[in-house]
């Protein structure tokens, strides 16, 4: 049986045109060979257990983390600027005091995803390996409450009214 | 509590390059006095008593300012600190003249006030801050009435607060420096508050606080077991105290990252691109509201100062494009008072 959502007219995805991806608030770009931005959360929404009888109780975890993985040719601007906001940030928590806001935000204009914190915390660099061919390098930041119900935006533009 | 005489919630900001070279420090109050020398300097921050005391006892202080200064730094919930600017009196300038000092010296700060009593003085004063829309001014008012008649054409300022006290002390500004004391960034502090070490009035009755309420003039008096509070703590046009700090506060902070952005792409060599008369939802206009206006909004939503915000982006019109604006438009309900505020920023390229 079909229905409605089957015949939906053909959505463009555009990486380069359609995103815009930026840290402290510069657009992102030089991205990887395939990938540009991966999300992880840091738990699922909710956890169940069952009891010994079967009684099933479940557990809103209030875990709101995400993990943004950035991937950019070892060639590109952003990889430079990149590198130098977390050396900053990295030097200034050394220095003592609060870690400083460094706002991180994803926007894609045609589905409407969004993510968007007013911290992003380095937590992984990327090693500066060289092989024959130019490659990419990774920076895991932490977006500590970007998962907080109501941030975030999933296709906000997909729906028809 | 009386109808806000000026209910616009719209705020139109224009986010200038900020002339502060650091973080502004919203958690400091300045008065200003017509006699004090501060021995040739603009002004002078005191952290401790001994401190003013000190300048008293050498002549650059007067009497008044001292006690005033003093009384702040001594009353309940004191601020950490409280600045001294002076004016000449004699010379022919007045308060107005005092708070363009510190403007002019990129002094941070965020509360202000005066020792005069002069309506004159007051106007001016209220005047100049109205205008600047960064500070927020507590003048002392005698009149059981309400808003004396001679600062009626104040009644509708939204940035300065009327304080009916008899006693020729400086409450206005204990009062307001111990509640702009706290770190706005932080916790969101409501404008009633205890103050302590002044003289009880003797003249308010039901009918004089009628009066005053109804011209949103704040008064101090008992309030559960505090012996001494001032309780509404509205502005004259009707908005609380801290509704006014959440404004300037988000506008401030606007300002300063915008202007940090600003310089970042200056240094990368990049530019935002305005767009064409007719865009909308820009790449500017994303980006400068995703770096300039959501974080902001979001820590006033995290300090409890906001309930919701919501961001649009406004069509680039001809102006904007010969103006080089980039205009983001946030709706921001405001807690305690659950109003609405508009603000139309109009980022400067």
């Amino acid at each position: 049986m079909s229905t409605t959502f089957e015949l939906q007219v053909a959505q463009v995805y555009d990486l380069r045109h359609g995103n815009v991806i930026q840290l402290g608030g510069v657009r992102l770009g030089g991205f990887g060979e395939t990938a540009a931005v991966s999300y992880e959360y840091g738990s699922d929404l909710m956890e169940d257990m069952v009891s010994a009888d079967g009684f099933v109780t479940v557990s809103n975890l209030n875990d709101y983390r995400m993990r943004a993985t950035l991937t950019m040719m070892e060639t590109s601007r952003s990889y430079a600027y990149v590198a130098g906001l977390m050396t900053a940030q990295q030097l200034a928590i050394r220095a003592g005091g609060a870690i400083p806001l460094l706002s991180y935000q994803h926007t894609d204009k045609l589905n409407g995803d969004k993510v968007s914190s007013n911290q992003a915390i380095f937590l992984i660099r990327p090693s500066q390996t060289k092989e024959r061919t130019a490659g990419e390098r990774e920076f895991t930041i932490l977006l500590p409450y970007a998962a907080d119900i109501g941030k975030q935006a999933f296709g906000v533009k997909n729906l028809l009214r | 509590m009386a109808t806000p005489t000026h209910d616009s919630s719209n705020v139109v900001i224009n986010i200038f390059l900020a002339t502060l070279a650091s973080v502004a420090n919203l958690r400091v109050s300045a008065l200003a006095d017509g006699t004090s020398t501060l021995g040739g300097d603009t002004y002078r921050e005191y952290t401790t008593l001994s401190g003013i005391a000190a300048d008293l006892a050498a002549a650059e202080l007067s009497a008044t300012h001292a006690a005033g200064l003093s009384a702040a730094l001594s009353s309940s919930n004191p601020p950490r600190s409280v600045i001294a600017v002076a004016y000449d009196k004699a010379g022919g300038e007045d308060s107005a003249d005092a708070f363009q000092k510190l403007l002019t010296a990129n002094v941070s700060f965020l509360g202000f006030s005066t020792t005069d009593v002069d309506s004159a003085d007051i106007l001016a004063a209220g005047a100049a801050v109205e205008a600047d829309k960064k500070h927020l001014f507590s003048f002392r008012t005698t009149d059981t009435s309400g808003l004396p008649a001679a600062l009626s054409a104040m009644a509708d300022y939204e940035y300065s607060m009327g304080v009916y006290h008899e006693a020729t002390e400086q409450l206005p500004f204990a009062h307001l420096a111990s509640r702009l004391g706290y770190d706005p960034d932080a916790t969101f502090a409501m404008g009633p508050g205890r103050v302590s070490g002044f003289t009880a009035n003797t003249s308010i009755d039901e009918t004089v606080k009628t009066a005053l309420k109804t011209d949103n003039i704040s008064f101090m008096a008992a309030y559960g077991t505090a012996s001494q509070f001032v309780s509404d703590a509205y502005t004259l046009s009707g908005r609380g105290l801290e509704e006014m700090v959440t404004v300037i506060l988000a506008e401030t902070r606007m300002r300063e990252r915008a202007t940090a952005m600003y310089l970042t792409y200056s240094d990368i060599g990049a530019a935002l691109d305005v767009g064409s008369e007719g865009d909308q939802g820009t790449d500017a206009q994303i980006i400068l509201a995703g770096e300039a206006v959501e974080p902001v909004m979001e820590i006033l939503l995290r300090t409890g100062r906001i309930s919701a915000y919501e961001i649009t982006f406004p069509v680039i019109t001809a102006t904007d494009v010969s103006n080089a604006n980039i205009p983001v438009n946030v709706d921001i309900t405001l807690a305690r008072s659950g109003r609405v505020l508009t603000v139309n920023a109009y980022f400067h390229n």
